[in-house]
């Protein structure tokens, strides 16, 4: 298994045993809705919201060997860096653009990344919403955005989808990627 | 200065910490430039810097944040839909070609997780060895 399956694997466990509600977010949720492409990052969105459950979930972190660099829930992006696999993880509190209520999670589809490994992934629509509602998107951003619309088509749920994007502030981008 | 340059600033600062480095970053300008386009956007009362507590050593962070006029600013830009699109045309049905090639895979019975991986660690490898090789 690669190293960073590894290092994900084990930092899944420390949320889950925590109760820590997560998805995967960004390049690591593409390939099971939109193109196939490299990417270094790796995402996670986690239901943090009070300094309470930030404080009871970094000693598990730290005694499983990640490293969080900076530890306040004032950020909206937490590095974790695995010491063990070298690999490190960004832990979102509060992803672009998504909310983070009942609905996405409920949202959220449980997928396999490797034989052992299983993970929550973001929903195809919040996926598009969270890399449309990024400050610095970009062209690629764009790109994986186009790329969801044609594979997803059919099965995307256009009314929540919209409602998001509304939301997002992301609405005429979305349609002007979608009639290109 | 542009409307686009005043709503990437507000859009940063609004979603994280952001310093004038991260400004400067983001919109690729010359750091004068940034330094006097956050400088009018104080005097327009869109933006202010404050200084927040650093855990280690060293001088306080000045970091911008939005104002209320700051974030009314930057949902009517929203709204108006003035924010153009990144990609071009030719980007936009490359990612379609992607699309479906990825859907034939799947079709065929592959894990589009698998390639995925198998085209990450690729990757990580041409940039391992390039790195190696920049090195000797």
């Amino acid at each position: 298994m690669p190293a960073i399956l590894r290092s994900l694997q084990r930092l899944l466990k420390v949320l889950e045993d925590n109760g820590v509600a997560y998805m995967v977010i960004g390049g690591y949720a593409l390939p099971f809705y939109g193109r196939i492409r490299a990417t270094v990052d790796i995402d996670l969105a986690v239901a943090i919201s009070s300094e309470e459950e930030w404080n009871r979930l970094c000693p598990w972190l730290q005694k499983n060997d990640f490293e969080v660099t900076i530890s306040s829930i004032q950020n909206p992006l937490i590095l974790a860096l695995d010491k063990k696999e070298n690999v490190e993880i960004e832990l979102w509190l509060r992803p672009d653009g998504i909310v983070f209520d009942g609905e996405t999670l409920r949202r959220r589809r449980k997928m396999k990344l490797d034989e052992n490994v299983e993970a929550w992934v973001v929903s195809p629509e919040d996926f598009i919403v969270n890399k449309l509602a990024r400050p610095d998107r970009g062209a690629v951003d764009e790109q994986d955005v186009k790329s969801v619309l044609v594979r997803q088509e059919s099965k995307l749920d256009w009314e929540y989808l919209k409602k998001r994007a509304r939301e997002a502030g992301i609405l005429t981008i979305l349609q002007a990627i979608q009639a290109e | 200065m542009s409307l686009e340059q005043k709503a990437q600033v507000l859009e940063a600062s609004a979603s994280a910490q952001c310093g004038v480095r991260d400004v400067v970053r983001m919109l690729t300008c010359k750091t004068s430039r940034i330094v006097s386009l956050l400088k009018k956007m104080e005097e327009e009362r869109l933006i202010e810097s404050r200084k927040t507590l650093r855990s280690g050593r060293g001088r306080p962070k000045k970091v911008i944040v939005p104002t209320s006029l700051g974030l009314e600013f930057l949902n009517a830009y929203r709204k108006m839909g003035m924010m153009p699109l990144r990609a071009r045309k030719e980007d936009l049905e490359h990612a379609v070609k992607d699309a479906l090639y990825a859907e034939r895979l799947v079709a065929f019975g592959h894990s589009p997780f698998k390639l995925f991986m198998e085209l990450n660690i690729i990757a990580s490898n041409i940039k391992v060895s390039s790195k190696a090789s920049q090195g000797t």
